[in-house]
């Protein structure tokens, strides 16, 4: 029960939480013609949405450009390790290990893919080096780091 | 091992779904610029019982929804389809209701704000104003 309540936890902390500050940066600043604002509109948020979204131009000042832009990519990335670590952790090294680099490769190739034009969207290395903090601070902040790197 | 590699594939998969929102709508081609929020020019007038909504822009508002009293987890809306340029479209307050199916009774509520979402040639278009 308590170890049931620690992953739920451990998820809520370094998986759901990070997705949710870094959706609220795109939902609060960034342009409304994003897909997700399409899918507000489909679930019936619009409303609620404009309603935060006039609070953005007190808040924005506040912040530095580089969080606006770029940092739901480190928030991202940080989630995806940190959701296949807790899946792996106690499990066999060879394996985690495989699906950990995997989960650490996404965010960083999803943007070379970009600067080649695998993927469409625009090539930041602001964006490349996010995701690049959000994969090393996964793997040094979560306890079982030992596991993954063995 | 096999429901832990379905937790990861199914993690990460719903992340890299989550991820495409984060894709522009507007952009044309690979590599394309991020558009920007459109600000409307529009009027909007309540006569008591209707909204008339005039398009003042020199394009046409494509998906649009209308809004009464929109706040964090309230408001009424209305989805109006297309507004070519300089329609006047007139809408009854009854027509408008929120998330629950109930309508707007302007005899009991006042209309204290109204918003107008669209789309638009540039990018999502945004009108909001308010009544004292």
């Amino acid at each position: 029960m308590t170890k049931c309540h620690s992953g739920l936890k451990s998820t809520f902390v370094h998986v759901l939480l990070p997705l949710l500050l870094g959706g609220a940066i795109y939902l609060l600043f960034r342009p409304s013609s994003l897909l997700m604002f399409s899918w507000c509109q489909k679930l019936g948020l619009t409303p609620a949405l404009l309603a935060v979204r006039n609070l953005s131009p007190a808040l924005r000042s506040l912040l530095p450009e580089w969080v606006i832009m770029s940092a739901p990519a480190a928030l991202w990335s940080y989630a995806a390790v940190s959701w296949t670590a807790l899946v792996w952790s106690g499990a066999p090294c060879t394996e985690a290990t495989f699906w950990i680099v995997l989960a650490c490769a996404i965010g960083p190739m999803s943007e070379l893919g970009q600067r080649v034009g695998w993927i469409s969207g625009t090539f930041d290395p602001a964006d490349l080096a996010l995701y690049l903090v959000g994969v090393l601070l996964a793997l040094t902040g979560m306890s079982y780091r030992r596991n993954i790197l063995c | 091992m096999l429901r832990k590699r379905l937790f990861t594939l199914g993690g990460l998969i719903a992340l890299v779904i989550l991820a495409t929102g984060t894709s522009d709508t507007n952009t044309s081609g690979s590599g394309g610029g991020t558009s920007q929020e459109v600000h409307l020019n529009a009027t909007v007038n309540f006569t008591g019982t209707q909204f008339v909504i005039q398009n003042n822009d020199s394009f046409a508002w494509g998906n649009v929804e209308l809004a009464i009293n929109f706040g964090l987890m309230s408001g009424y809306s209305l989805k109006v389809g297309q507004m070519r340029a300089g329609e006047r479209y007139t809408a009854g307050a009854m027509q408008f209701a929120n998330s629950d199916g109930e309508r707007f009774n302007p005899f009991t509520h006042k209309p204290q704000n109204f918003t107008i979402f669209c789309d638009t040639p540039t990018g999502r278009g945004v009108y909001s104003a308010t009544w004292n």
